[in-house]
């Protein structure tokens, strides 16, 4: 436990000194989100045919983002600047040192949107209503989207440069799963799918908390599942081609 | 300490003899110095690759006191410390005790022990008046000592050097070399060294490894190589006005240069070599020497020919 803390305590302090030194790029990009938050409440949350909950996907969705970039970002550049090696020879697994970078991450990424969604609400007419009760189901729909940060890692430790690969898959989570477009407005075929994809219960769930609509213990089930599965699915992928890399030679090729 | 027990390993296997390492068997004890040398291609960097677990072998193991770094992976990485070559081994945007802190803590090790240990080292690298300037910041010899102390940070039992003294002036290079001896003499700690500048494998290494054609073909002290190996060469002087104009055609002769006043005759004490009766023959053709001197064959000069010898 005092170990993963000390790699914890590790992390967090070179996301701060990574953030000084890098500081013009950091305030750039908060000033982005923050436009960017604020085109999306003011376009979905003035549109009267949205519930109170319309915030809620594009949230995750955002949160999605950082979860699923980080592992395959975090390789990429230390492939290239060369201390992927360094971090491979510590005696923790990698997977569990990008976890905890991932999870570091996460959390700033949380102290971000929150402090931004507090500016928005401050500063443009509109409302933001939230429901504590979704935390814990935000939280699980997010472990399973850790499942594809784990195999959005496993290509990157191949292929080296994989931001298309992680473009592609967090637009169609944008498009598919409820974020930005309402499930109802969406084909059947594709609402059918709401089960197996990763982020899609999770919005609904999370919308019908807010909405304070009844959410079935069957739907949290299958949610846990479906989180699970992803987990590990993903977890199992990026083992397994760490394994074939180290045996290729090709684990730290740039 | 560290055995290699017929390590094997090919990155083409579908291709019959593409084998980079060929069963190769050795044994690092403790405390010393063991240089790994080859020429480029011989399988230096895939080895080291392999004992460093970024790289798993095809067959053979690889035992750390007596038990296989595999099934002990995270115990060994305990126990190790590498600097890559090139110097890619410290977050450039970071100052050393920034980058000291991080690797430390992914060692497991708390602040307070990572600071006091490295006020140690960066004042016995004399780092640490620099301590507060990013690595970007650094010269390449002190990022290079970076790297050495990064590595040493966690007290290792095993220490990874690929190039130590790459890039680095003679200052630097020679401080670097004063603290590899003192690591393997007074802290115990078995250095592995690559390096293609054979004057610091000669003044460091306790044994060397010769890797050529995917096996070893030398293990054993410097010592017993230059015994082996060595070649004493003389070198005769003699003024230009004194060199005969149709030359000189001795057997004994190796090679003959020119620099602004004198020709310089250079000559290997081969099998039944015999300096008087040189001298003698010198003095029968009335060629006045305008002096010679005696000269031992270096690492370096010995490893060029021991390569040649076994034709790769």
């Amino acid at each position: 436990m005092f170990r993963l803390f000390r790699i914890f305590k590790a992390e967090f302090r070179k996301y701060f000194n990574e953030v000084k030194a890098y500081y013009p790029d950091h305030i750039v990009n908060i000033a982005v989100t923050y436009i960017f938050f604020a085109a999306f409440f003011m376009g979905f949350g003035k549109d009267s045919s949205h519930s109170s909950s319309y915030y809620i996907g594009f949230i995750c969705w955002f949160f999605t983002n950082t979860i699923i970039s980080e592992a395959s970002v975090s390789i990429s550049f230390e492939k290239q600047v060369g201390t992927f090696s360094q971090l491979l020879i510590k005696p923790v697994p990698i997977e569990l040192i990008l976890s905890i970078r991932t999870f570091v991450w996460f959390l700033m990424s949380l102290l971000e949107a929150t402090v931004l969604m507090i500016i928005v609400k401050l500063t443009l007419p509109i409302s933001l209503h939230f429901n504590p009760a979704v935390i814990p189901v935000i939280l699980i729909t997010l472990a399973g989207v850790w499942g594809l940060g784990f195999l959005l890692a496993g290509l990157t430790l191949v292929f080296t440069k994989t931001a298309s690969f992680d473009s592609i898959i967090s637009y169609t989570l944008l498009f598919f799963t409820g974020s930005i477009v309402e499930m109802d407005k969406l084909p059947e075929f594709i609402r059918n799918m709401t089960y197996y994809v990763p982020l899609a219960l999770g919005i609904k769930l999370s919308k019908n908390i807010t909405d304070t609509m009844p959410v079935s213990p069957y739907e949290l089930t299958v949610l846990v599942v479906n989180s699970a599965v992803y987990l590990i699915i993903g977890l199992v992928f990026f083992k397994v081609v760490y394994e074939k890399s180290r045996k290729l030679g090709i684990i730290t090729h740039y | 300490m560290l055995e290699a027990v017929k390590i094997s390993k090919s990155y083409t296997p579908h291709i019959s003899n593409s084998n980079v390492l060929n069963g190769i068997s050795f044994k690092i004890h403790s405390g010393e110095v063991f240089s790994i040398l080859g020429k480029n291609g011989a399988g230096k960097s895939t080895l080291i690759k392999i004992l460093t677990t970024l790289l798993k072998s095809d067959s053979g193991t690889v035992l750390f006191n007596g038990k296989d770094i595999d099934n002990n992976i995270n115990a060994y990485k305990k126990k190790i410390g590498v600097v890559f070559e090139r110097s890619d081994n410290l977050y450039d945007y970071l100052n050393i005790r920034d980058n000291l802190l991080y690797f430390g803590g992914l060692m497991g090790m708390c602040s307070k022990e990572i600071l006091s240990r490295s006020e140690t080292l960066l004042k016995k690298f004399d780092l640490f008046e620099h301590k507060e300037k990013t690595i970007a910041e650094y010269s390449q010899g002190m990022m290079q000592k970076a790297s050495i102390i990064t590595a040493m940070l966690s007290k290792p039992e095993l220490l990874f050097l690929d190039e130590p003294t790459l890039g680095l002036d003679i200052i630097s290079k020679r401080k670097i070399i004063t603290e590899i001896k003192k690591l393997a003499g007074e802290e115990g700690i078995s250095v592995i060294l690559t390096s293609h500048q054979l004057d610091v494998v000669e003044q460091v290494s306790d044994r060397v490894m010769i890797l050529s054609g995917h096996r070893i073909v030398f293990l054993g002290s410097v010592e017993e190589l230059k015994r082996r190996h060595s070649q004493n060469k003389y070198l005769l002087r003699i003024k230009k006005e004194n060199f005969p104009k149709n030359g000189l055609s001795f057997p004994e002769i190796s090679t003959i240069n020119e620099n602004h006043e004198c020709f310089l005759i250079e000559l290997f004490e081969t099998e039944g070599f015999d300096f008087n009766k040189v001298i003698m023959k010198f003095m029968e053709l009335n060629i006045p020497l305008e002096g010679f001197s005696k000269e031992s064959s270096s690492l370096e000069d010995i490893m060029v020919e021991y390569l040649e010898e076994e034709n790769v």
